[in-house]
């Protein structure tokens, strides 16, 4: 008796539409779900790439930039106008009758400014960009699933 | 009813056959090869920019890391012609001529160029160029004039490096200039490592589109063997003292006879090299001389060749003493003439000076003495004792535009051809050679060939490169022998006898405390007519400290009016030089050397 219920009760017509209308309102969440996902994703990458660019463009302002002050630094600091500077302040070029000359033991003399030596562009030459950052997510499935059945053939 | 279905069949129908219509029109267009260029170029401009990838010319920095050519950001000034419009217009061209000081007639044609987004079209053009070599101050100007008035948007800025030279005119002999590449001196030698390709590439405007952006190396920098406070000195030196004696011209070279390194090298005009290239070039004029055409050299001292007289005589004593022809005590008796090959030969003061012994010969520059000196060596010992000090070549120095003249000797008797007025080399040719006419040289070369007697007889290759900075490193030049002309006994003795005979001459060259070798050099001037009257090339060639030499010195002084002679007007500006290099290279006197070697 009791299962002859609950087969009635599985079989009630509103239960049906009801399920049905689950199945319906579950896929439009997930639809609306992706639809969000990707509208997120894209927006994204959107941002990242406009921030890549703003970053590349900065990035050669600043190559532009540190190169245009040490040339302003070598430009402050030139020969003529230490010179001019020296004799601002009352200093006047040495003769041998002013110098003393001292023994100074391991006194390796002079030694030059350290030069900034650039970084090598040769390694950034050697890197390949990863495919993921170009493909699409339909590359990606069929990349994916070639791979697999690659292996499987293996 | 029936007639009510075939309504609706027939709206049916025309509505299918309307969206095949569609179908079939959008894969037409989809499919055309007119309509897929169009959108492609339509979408191409929206979506893709074109842009220049500029490389960093690389720096040239003094032997003490001061920066002696680098780059400066400057800023390319023009408008977007597509927002140029009637009523923007007039004040455009207004603030840009006030701006930029640019005539206002011209600014209108830049700015009036029409518009033409088509890049295959002969007029394309989208943006116009109004101002070059903008300041950043310039620029800050037009951004606030564009907050406040938006006529002003369509102007437009983009930065870029211009070669600059913080020192301006100190060594622009050595340097050169670039302009689009690079001339004369380490710009010119050193421009294919100072710069890289520069690259243009279409740059994706679409964020989603990743692309790898070229990366372009910068170009390598290069450390030089200058010393920037020697330089200045030297070329303050040069300067006063070209004007002191009235000369045409001067060129300093100091240089390091152990490894071959330029310390300094003054010449002069100097060019500014903060201008233009057609400004810098008219620095070097041409001038008419003899009826020639002669351009003024950029660096005389690598550029110029002249007939340096008896300072070559070092080379006449060396190959004698080497060959054993003679030793300093051989005796020779002066009596001031002698004929050779159909020449005759006096002595500088016409005089007759009797015995004398080698150094004797040096101390009063006998060329007589040189003469019988080059003859007891035997003419094929001496030119080979001259090939051996590379008297007919190049130093190959590294920087641009190094000249030669052709050296007349046995083994080259006719370099010019065989037309029998052209010069050739003959027997008696021995004789001016031997005491430095008749052959044509360069400074460097002098210089070159004259450091392997302050270095055991061994001759460095002359070179301004100290180290190369590149692909993040840093390469150090290796001092190169280029031959050893010479025993390392005889170059000592060369030295003690030429200290000799500067100390017994009670030279002007003589520095106090510091024990020196040198020799003068007075020679005439050739020209097509014969030698000019009156006028001479005073040369000196000088080095110490003689029992253990660090420089080398060579001054050139081209038509000195105070005095011709070379002792007058040469050796006084060597002393002087001395005088500032031992303070400026940290030399002390040789009696306080000696004691602080015996204290360690």
């Amino acid at each position: 008796m009791n299962k002859r219920y609950t087969q009635a009760h599985q079989q009630k017509p509103w239960r049906l539409q009801i399920q049905r209308l689950g199945l319906v309102l579950l896929l439009l969440v997930v639809l609306v779900l992706s639809f969000f996902m990707n509208l997120n994703f894209t927006a994204r990458a959107a941002q990242a790439g406009v921030q890549v660019r703003l970053l590349e463009a900065e990035r050669e302002s600043l190559i532009r930039s540190i190169s245009a002050n040490s040339t302003h630094l070598a430009l402050l600091t030139s020969a003529t106008t230490m010179q001019n500077r020296a004799k601002e302040l009352g200093f006047v070029p040495a003769t041998r009758a002013d110098i003393e000359y001292l023994y100074i033991p391991n006194y390796i003399g002079k030694q030059p400014e350290p030069v900034t030596i650039p970084r090598s562009v040769s390694k950034q030459e050697n890197f390949q960009m990863v495919p993921a950052f170009t493909q699409s997510i339909w590359d990606w499935l069929y990349q994916g699933t070639f791979i697999m059945l690659d292996k499987e053939g293996q | 009813m029936r007639r009510e279905k075939m309504r609706f069949y027939f709206v049916g129908i025309a509505i299918i056959l309307f969206s095949i219509a569609i179908i079939f029109r959008l894969v037409q267009i989809q499919t055309d090869p007119v309509f897929q260029e169009i959108s492609e170029k339509v979408g191409n401009q929206a979506t893709y920019k074109p842009k220049d990838f500029e490389a960093v010319r690389g720096n040239i920095y003094d032997r003490w890391g001061n920066l002696l050519a680098g780059n400066n950001e400057v800023y390319e000034i023009g408008v977007n012609l597509n927002q140029i419009t009637e009523s923007n217009k007039n004040e455009i061209i207004n603030f840009l001529s006030s701006l930029t000081g640019l005539n206002r007639d011209y600014v209108k044609t830049r700015v009036e160029i029409p518009y033409q987004p088509e890049p295959l079209k002969e007029n394309y053009a989208v943006f116009s160029t109004i101002y070059r070599n903008a300041s950043e101050k310039m620029v800050e100007e037009i951004s606030m004039a564009q907050d406040t008035n938006r006529a002003l948007y369509p102007i437009t800025w983009n930065g870029r490096l211009e070669r600059t030279y913080p020192d301006h005119r100190l060594g622009a002999n050595i340097l050169g200039f670039y302009s689009s590449g690079g001339f004369f001196g380490v710009e010119g030698f050193y421009d294919n490592i100072l710069s890289t390709v520069e690259t243009s590439t279409f740059i994706s405007m679409n964020p989603y589109d990743v692309m790898e952006i070229p990366e372009i190396p910068h170009g390598a920098s290069v450390i030089l063997t200058i010393d920037r406070e020697i330089q200045a000195r030297m070329e303050e030196i040069l300067d006063r003292s070209i004007k002191d004696s009235g000369s045409s011209s001067g060129t300093v070279i100091v240089m390091d006879p152990k490894t071959g390194e330029i310390l300094a090298m003054a010449t002069t005009p100097r060019a500014n090299l903060n201008q233009t290239s057609e400004q810098i070039l008219a620095e070097y004029p041409t001038l008419h001389v003899d009826g020639y055409d002669i351009q003024t050299p950029f660096n005389r001292a690598i550029m110029q060749t002249y007939e340096p007289g008896s300072v070559f005589k070092v080379f006449t004593l060396a190959a004698a003493l080497d060959s054993g022809a003679v030793t300093p005590e051989t005796e020779f008796l002066d009596t001031g003439v002698v004929n050779i090959g159909g020449m005759t030969i006096y002595n500088w003061d016409y005089g007759a000076w009797g015995y004398q012994d080698m150094t004797g010969c040096m101390q009063h520059s006998l060329n007589v003495c040189l003469v019988w000196m080059a003859q007891q060596t035997t003419t094929k010992t001496f030119y080979e004792y001259l090939s051996a000090f590379n008297i007919d070549r190049k130093t190959n120095i590294d920087m641009d535009g190094e000249a030669s003249f052709p050296f007349l000797s046995p083994s080259n008797p006719t370099p010019f051809g065989s037309d029998p007025n052209a010069p050739r080399w003959y027997e008696g040719m021995i004789g001016p050679h031997s005491f430095g006419q008749g052959v044509s040289v360069t400074p460097i070369r002098m210089i070159t060939s004259i450091a392997a007697l302050a270095n055991d007889g061994r001759m460095m290759a002359p070179h301004i490169q100290k180290a190369v900075i590149q692909d993040g490193r840093i390469r150090y030049y290796n001092p190169k022998i280029v031959s050893t002309p010479i025993k390392p006994e005889t170059a000592h003795t060369i030295t003690e006898m030429l200290a000799i005979s500067l100390e017994k001459e009670a030279s002007d060259a003589l520095v106090e405390g510091y024990r020196l070798a040198g020799k003068t050099g007075t020679a005439e001037i050739p020209s097509p007519q014969g030698y000019v009257a009156g006028q001479t090339n005073a040369s000196f060639a000088g080095w110490g400290p003689v029992d253990d030499p660090k420089f080398i010195v060579y001054i050139w002084l081209e038509k000195p009016q105070s005095s011709i002679w070379s002792s007058i007007v040469a050796a006084p500006v060597f002393s002087e030089i001395v005088e500032n290099l031992v303070i400026l290279m940290d030399i002390p006197p040789d009696k306080i050397r000696m004691e602080m070697a015996s204290s360690q």
